[in-house]
């Protein structure tokens, strides 16, 4: 038994939880390729022509691993808390697949309400888990270790041992951010942030830099309290890396993003507050290396000279 | 104190009479126009939807019209709209209005009215705060009534420009009301004014189905008039959203027997989750008019409205399964109105075409 899992979207949040709940299931992992271009081109056939780069991706994610695997994962994570919410695309995202292609393997597509606590979530493991194994027993075990393995994550990432791009890579391959560089504060939701082909490479770019990136999962733990769920990746992270003392901003958001339209806004607010110079890159397929190099360069070396003075 | 509804299609109306019952004095904000776009454009974030800088709009024009209270439409519902009235209470505060805002969840209408009316109304018992909803509700359903009718009528008017000239002096009618005992005796006669348009019934016409979000479809400064123009070139439209549809009893979606529940069930196949603004209903009512109400459906959205870009990928999927034609339209600030027209002919012809066939 085989299950694919998309390298787009919530594979860079949860990926650890997942790979740690179906390996003690016994069960293998695929995980899609990293993004290139032909990623980008097999998506793009199936999405609304309007919607945003991410999804398009995840779209092409999709489509490396129709005929490779036996089930695929597609969660549709509706709510981590009572009173938020969540964009439209991610929680109709096994719809979403389902109306568009027809040729997929089944889904293993739980719908994620963390608001109903602690029955509902696990009446939801037994039901994912249920096709794999019978014994309750198991599944304890499988959800404990989903568990842990997402907190272990989460301490290695505040540490700065681990970062989502490394979640199915073996730990230590990653070259440590440059602690003693410029602190800037890179904000953005992690598939926007650790996908170099979204990027352009912005995170590597900006270590030559000469940057120390602060992205959202080195700065604190994530409160499940706002009204979008993943609001804390943009706002969030912006006030922590304030309180902090960053020199600048960095906002990456996907263009035609329906929460982080407003919460752009918000971040805004808070760097004219703070008088802290803040960049928005917005990405779709379109937008150019050569702009995205000229426009970091300069901003880094406003940066700089602001230091100087 | 002055209180304003966005002149949302016939809400503002309706609304202005509901307060008049409250004893409370209404400001009408003028109809959603380019001075509207220019405000909110100045006001909202630059990749926000289109309906939520027009509503910043509304609410300014509003406010300018010495609104002390504006009843801002939004609510918790996966769409922007949810979360971007908090964030526009502040701009217009910042931008010196000094107005108290409240929301009417358009997600939750039925639960939401008495809320709304208490906060409006102040220290008063429940009974005088029914009355006027009961008005509210009756008023709706008759405005509801009349554009149901004039939707269909239009395609076959003898003479143009005759049916929009008796809804405008049957709206000016209900616009008169004062309260439900009024309502009840002239409401058949409001409606005959409309009714009473001579029409030709041999002409041939075609129906189409009018789905998609909902501000969209309610703002012909956006759509560019799309109502009229399809009425205009003998099209019957059937429009999915009208309010009495959005003020149901809250009952789970397997007992409702109402056209609402019905879609709901219908949409199933399609889209299963419940993905905010208006996406389940959308995709509901197109599959439920795909069952041979309508000739074609158009679907409409504001440019980039993410529940809307949901239900259009379902909509590929009853396409491709009922056969139906969609025509999506998508609308911003660049929208020009020589493109829809272009493309809504075309519709039109192919629809003819595919009946032509006999499809």
């Amino acid at each position: 038994m085989r299950v694919g899992v998309p390298r787009a979207l919530s594979f860079y949040r949860f990926h650890p939880t997942w790979a740690a709940f179906f390996d003690r299931l016994g069960i293998e992992i695929v995980v899609s390729p990293p993004t290139n271009r032909a990623t980008l081109e097999a998506g793009l056939p199936y999405a609304v022509a309007e919607t945003c780069l991410p999804m398009k991706l995840f779209y092409g994610h999709v489509r490396a691993l129709v005929g490779q695997v036996d089930q695929l994962l597609v969660p549709s994570i509706r709510r981590l808390a009572p009173g938020s919410s969540n964009c439209a695309r991610l929680i109709g995202l096994p719809d979403l697949l389902r109306a568009t292609m027809s040729d997929l393997p089944p889904l293993i597509a739980p719908d994620i309400d963390l608001s109903q606590g602690l029955p509902a979530l696990m009446t939801l493991v037994l039901e994912v888990g249920a096709p794999f194994s019978r014994n309750p027993l198991t599944l304890r075990d499988a959800v404990l270790a989903a568990w842990d393995a997402y907190r272990a994550a989460r301490q290695a990432m505040m540490e700065g041992r681990l970062t989502p791009a490394g979640f199915d890579r073996p730990p230590g391959e990653l070259p440590p951010a440059p602690a003693d560089g410029l602190p800037v504060a890179v904000v953005g939701h992690p598939y926007n942030l650790y996908d170099p082909f979204i990027n352009h490479q912005l995170l590597a770019r900006l270590a030559r830099l000469g940057v120390n990136a602060l992205t959202p999962e080195r700065l604190g733990p994530q409160p499940a309290d706002d009204y979008w769920a993943f609001e804390y990746e943009l706002v969030g992270a912006a006030r922590l890396a304030l309180e902090r003392g960053v020199r600048g901003l960095i906002a990456v958001v996907a263009f035609g993003c329906g929460p982080d339209a407003i919460l752009l806004d918000e971040v805004q607010r808070l760097s004219r507050e703070a008088g802290v110079p803040l960049m928005t890159l917005v990405l779709d397929e379109h937008s150019g290396e050569a702009g995205l190099v000229t426009r970091l360069e300069a901003f880094v070396d406003m940066l700089n000279w602001r230091g100087a003075r | 104190m002055k209180v304003a509804f966005p002149p949302l299609g016939i809400i503002s109306l309706a609304a202005e009479c509901y307060l008049g019952a409250l004893g409370i004095e209404a400001v009408v904000p003028p109809a959603t126009s380019r001075r509207t776009l220019d405000i909110g454009i100045q006001g909202s974030p630059e990749m926000v939807c289109i309906p939520c800088k027009l509503l910043f709009g509304n609410y300014v024009e509003a406010a300018e019209r010495g609104a002390t209270d504006i009843v801002m439409l939004g609510g918790p519902g996966t769409c922007r709209l949810g979360y971007s009235a908090a964030q526009q209470a502040r701009r217009l505060r910042e931008w010196g209005f000094a107005v108290r805002t409240h929301t009417l969840d358009l997600y939750h209408s039925h639960r939401d009215l008495l809320r709304l009316t208490r906060a409006l109304a102040g220290e008063r018992p429940v009974h005088e705060l029914v009355e006027p909803i009961r008005f509210l509700l009756g008023l709706l359903s008759l405005t509801d009534a009349l554009e149901t009718t004039v939707l269909v009528a239009r395609a076959r008017e003898r003479e143009r420009g005759a049916v929009d000239r008796a809804y405008a002096a049957a709206l000016e009618r209900v616009a008169a009301l004062r309260d439900r005992q009024e309502l009840k005796e002239q409401r058949d006669e409001i409606l005959g004014l409309v009714r009473a348009v001579e029409l030709d019934p041999d002409r041939p016409v075609l129906r189409v189905g009018l789905v998609g979000d909902a501000y969209t479809i309610l703002t012909p400064f956006l759509n560019h008039n799309l109502e009229v123009r399809l009425g205009r070139m003998g099209v019957e439209v059937y429009r999915w959203f009208h309010y009495t549809g959005r003020i149901s009893l809250p009952l789970p979606d397997r007992l409702r027997r109402d056209r609402g529940g019905r879609a709901r069930r219908a949409g199933e196949r399609y889209l299963k989750r419940d993905v905010g603004g208006f996406a389940r209903s959308t995709v509901g009512e197109a599959a439920l008019m795909a069952q041979g109400e309508v000739d074609g459906l158009i679907h409409v959205a504001p440019f980039n409205c993410t529940p809307e870009m949901v239900a259009q990928s379902a909509l590929v999927a009853l396409q491709r399964e009922r056969g139906v034609p969609v025509l999506n339209l998508s609308f911003d600030e660049q929208t020009g109105a020589a493109g829809v027209v272009t493309r809504l002919e075309a519709f039109v012809d192919m629809l003819w075409a595919a009946r032509r066939r006999g499809r």
